[in-house]
C-alpha cells in the first residue's frame, strides 16, 4: 500500500510552503527580530567554566542553595552528629591529658626505717644514683618532711607543735624514667629489698585503673558514634535520592543528549560533599561555642575536686579529621544513593 | 546514516513493537515516518538513539552497530543525534538560553563558544529575543522551537523528531516544518514522526508508513 501523494498535489502544496518559507525567512532577518547584544541576563556562570570539577561543584552548590528543606534538615543532622562526636573526642582528649600529667610524674618515694643511720642513707642514695632508670633523686630530711606535712595540714598544723621529737624518717624521692606500671613495680620491689628500707610508695596503680576505665569509655563511645555516623550517611543517601528523583527529567534530557556517567553523577557527588563539609563546619563552630561556654565552669568543678588542669581544645589534626569525616560521610552517602538509584 | 536490518523489538511486558523491519536513511535525506498510534514509530526512534535495544536484527547508526556499543561508547553516539520530542522535554528551572547551552556543555564544547553559538542557533529559530525567558513563559510553538534549537546547536548530522507538531495548531506546525526544511537544506539527515499527513505532504519528502509494528510502505530512497 503506497501513501505517496500524486505529483500534482505535491507541487501545489509545495508552492504554498515555499511562499510560507520565504515569508518566514524574511521575518527572521527583519528588524523586528533583531536581538539585543551582550550576554543573557539569566546567565548560569557555573555552566561555562573550563574546569569540569569546578563547574560541577558550582552547579552542586547552586542546587544545594535552591534545594528543599530536606537538604538543610540533613545538614543539621550532620552538624548535631558531628558535634556529639567532636565533644566526645574533646572530653577524652582532656581526660587523657589529665592522665598523662599524673602518669608523667612517676614520683617514687622511698621511706627509710626510723633506725636507719646517715651512712645507710648515703649508701642507699649512692646506689640509687647509679640506676639509669632513676632521675631527680632528692633526700628529704625529717625536718623537710615535717614542713611539708604542716603545709598540707594548713590551719591544723598547730597540732604537730606538741610533738616532743620529729617521728618522720629520712626519705628519698625520685622520678622513674619509665612509666610502665610493671617496670615501676619491679623497680620498687628491688629497692624494698635493700637494707634499711621501710617502704616504697608510688601512685601508679590507680592511674592504670583510670586508663583502663577511659579505654572502656572510648571503645563503647566510639562504637556508638560509628553507628550514629552510619545513620548519618544513610540520611545523606536518602536526601541525594530525593534530589535524583526531583531531577529525573534533567537526567533523562542529559542522557539522550549524550552526557557521560561522570557528567551526570559528579554534581550529585559534590552535593553530598557540600552537605558533609557544611555539617562539619557547623559542628566545629558549635563545639567551639560549647567549649568556650563551659571551660570556666568545668575548671571550677575540677578545682573543687582538687584537680588542677588546664583544659585543652581539639588539636588541628583532630579538627581536620572532623572536617574529613563530614566530607567522607557526604561522599559515602552520595555514592550509596548513586549506585542504588541512578542508572545512566 | 541509519540502517535497520530485520529488526524486531519486544518490550519486557512481551509486547512486540517491531516485527522484522528493514530500511535505511541515506545521509542528507529527509523522511517522514507515519502510522497510527501503537504502530511502533516511537520504538524506531528509541532504537536509533539507543534508549532501547533491538530484540533481533541489527541497527546501524552512523556506521556503528548499536548492539555492539559498550555503555561508555553510547554518549558519543548520542551526541551525533539531535532528538526532539512532542512534549519538548525542556527544563523549566532555567532560561531558554541555558536549556540550549546544556546540549553544548554535555557535548564538551569549548565554554567560550557556547554563548555565541547558542545565540546564533536561537536566532535561527526566531527566539533570540526570548532567550532570557523561562520556557514556561513561552507558547507551545516557541517551546518546540527551543527544543529544535537544543537538538541542533551542536550541528548533529542526524535529527530525529517524535511528533514535533502534535501539540501545535496548523500555522505553528507549518513554522516548525519550515525549520526542519531549513535544517535539511543545511545537509542534516532528518527522520520526522508525524500524524499530520497534510503537513508532511506539503513538504513533499518521502514517507515511510507503518502499521502494527510492520512497515507498510517504504519509499525507494529508504529501501535497503
Amino acid at each position: 500500500m503506497s501513501t505517496e501523494n500524486p505529483p500534482g498535489q505535491r507541487r501545489e502544496t509545495g508552492n504554498k510552503l515555499q511562499a510560507f518559507l520565504a515569508s518566514h525567512n524574511r521575518n527572521r532577518s527583519g528588524n523586528a527580530r533583531k536581538g539585543r547584544p551582550g550576554p543573557p541576563k539569566i546567565f548560569d556562570y557555573s555552566s561555562y567554566t573550563n574546569n569540569f570539577h569546578l563547574r560541577s561543584l558550582l552547579r552542586a552548590w547552586k542546587r544545594f542553595r535552591g534545594g528543599s528543606l530536606s537538604h538543610w534538615a540533613t545538614t543539621i543532622v550532620i552538624v548535631l552528629s558531628l558535634t556529639i562526636h567532636g565533644s566526645f573526642v574533646l572530653m577524652l582528649a582532656n581526660a587523657d591529658a589529665a592522665l598523662q600529667k599524673w602518669k608523667g610524674d612517676n614520683l617514687v618515694t622511698v621511706f627509710l626505717q626510723p633506725t636507719a643511720s646517715v651512712s645507710q642513707l648515703t649508701q642507699i642514695r649512692d646506689q640509687l644514683a647509679k640506676n639509669p632508670e632513676i632521675h631527680g633523686l632528692t633526700i628529704i630530711s625529717p625536718a623537710d618532711a615535717m614542713a611539708r606535712l604542716k603545709s598540707m595540714l594548713g590551719s591544723e598544723a598547730a597540732l604537730l607543735d606538741d610533738l616532743q621529737e620529729n617521728p618522720l624518717p629520712y626519705s628519698l624521692e625520685f622520678h622513674a624514667r619509665d612509666n610502665h606500671v610493671d617496670r615501676l613495680k619491679t623497680l620498687a620491689q628491688d629497692i624494698s629489698a635493700l637494707p634499711g628500707i621501710e617502704s616504697v610508695s608510688y601512685d601508679h596503680e590507680w592511674a592504670k585503673k583510670l586508663a583502663a576505665t577511659l579505654q572502656f569509655i572510648r571503645t563503647i563511645g566510639m562504637s556508638l558514634i560509628v553507628l550514629l555516623l552510619i545513620a548519618v550517611a544513610l540520611i545523606i543517601a536518602n536526601t541525594i535520592k530525593l534530589t535524583i528523583i526531583a531531577r529525573r527529567d534533567e537526567i533523562e534530557v542529559m542522557r539522550f543528549m549524550g552526557a557521560t556517567n561522570l557528567f551526570i553523577k559528579t554534581p550529585f557527588i559534590y552535593e553530598g560533599v557540600i552537605q558533609g563539609l557544611l555539617g562539619a563546619l557547623g559542628a566545629t563552630a558549635l563545639i567551639v561555642l560549647l567549649y568556650s561556654g563551659t571551660t570556666q565552669a568545668t575548671s571550677e568543678l575540677l578545682h573543687a575536686f582538687g584537680i588542677h588542669l588546664d583544659l585543652i581544645f581539639l588539636s588541628w589534626p583532630q579538627l581536620l579529621f572532623l572536617l574529613s569525616l563530614g566530607i567522607g560521610l557526604g561522599l559515602v552517602g552520595a555514592l550509596i544513593s548513586l549506585s542504588r538509584f541512578l542508572e545512566v | 546514516m541509519v540502517r535497520f536490518h530485520n529488526v524486531s523489538m519486544r518490550y519486557p511486558t512481551g509486547y512486540e513493537a517491531l516485527k522484522g523491519i528493514s530500511f535505511r536513511l541515506a545521509p542528507g535525506s529527509f523522511h517522514f515516518l507515519s502510522g497510527p498510534s501503537g504502530a511502533g514509530k516511537t520504538s524506531i526512534l528509541k532504537l536509533i538513539y539507543c534508549a532501547e535495544l533491538a530484540s533481533e536484527g541489527s541497527v546501524i547508526v552512523q556506521g556503528r552497530n548499536v548492539e555492539q556499543l559498550t555503555p561508555a561508547q553510547l554518549p558519543s553516539l548520542r551526541r551525533g543525534i539531535g532528538v526532539i520530542f512532542q512534549d519538548y522535554k525542556l527544563l523549566y528551572d532555567r532560561s531558554v538560553f541555558d536549556n540550549v547551552a546544556l546540549a553544548m556543555e554535555v557535548a564538551g564544547q569549548d565554554p567560550e563558544r557556547i554563548p555565541g553559538q547558542v545565540s546564533r542557533t536561537l536566532e535561527s529559530v526566531g527566539l533570540k529575543e526570548r532567550m532570557y525567558h523561562n520556557p514556561i513563559a513561552l507558547s507551545g510553538g516557541e517551546q518546540q522551537r527551543v527544543a529544535i534549537a537544543r537538538a541542533t546547536v551542536n550541528r548533529p548530522p542526524l535529527v530525529i523528531a517524535d511528533e514535533p507538531t502534535g501539540n501545535l495548531d496548523r500555522d505553528m506546525g507549518r513554522k516548525i516544518m519550515a525549520l526542519f526544511h531549513n535544517l535539511h537544506q543545511q545537509g542534516i539527515t532528518i527522520l520526522l514522526v508525524t500524524h499530520d499527513l497534510e503537513l508532511a505532504t506539503e513538504l513533499g519528502h518521502p514517507q515511510i508508513t507503518m502499521v502494527n509494528g510492520c512497515l507498510t510502505h517504504i519509499p525507494d530512497s529508504a529501501k535497503l
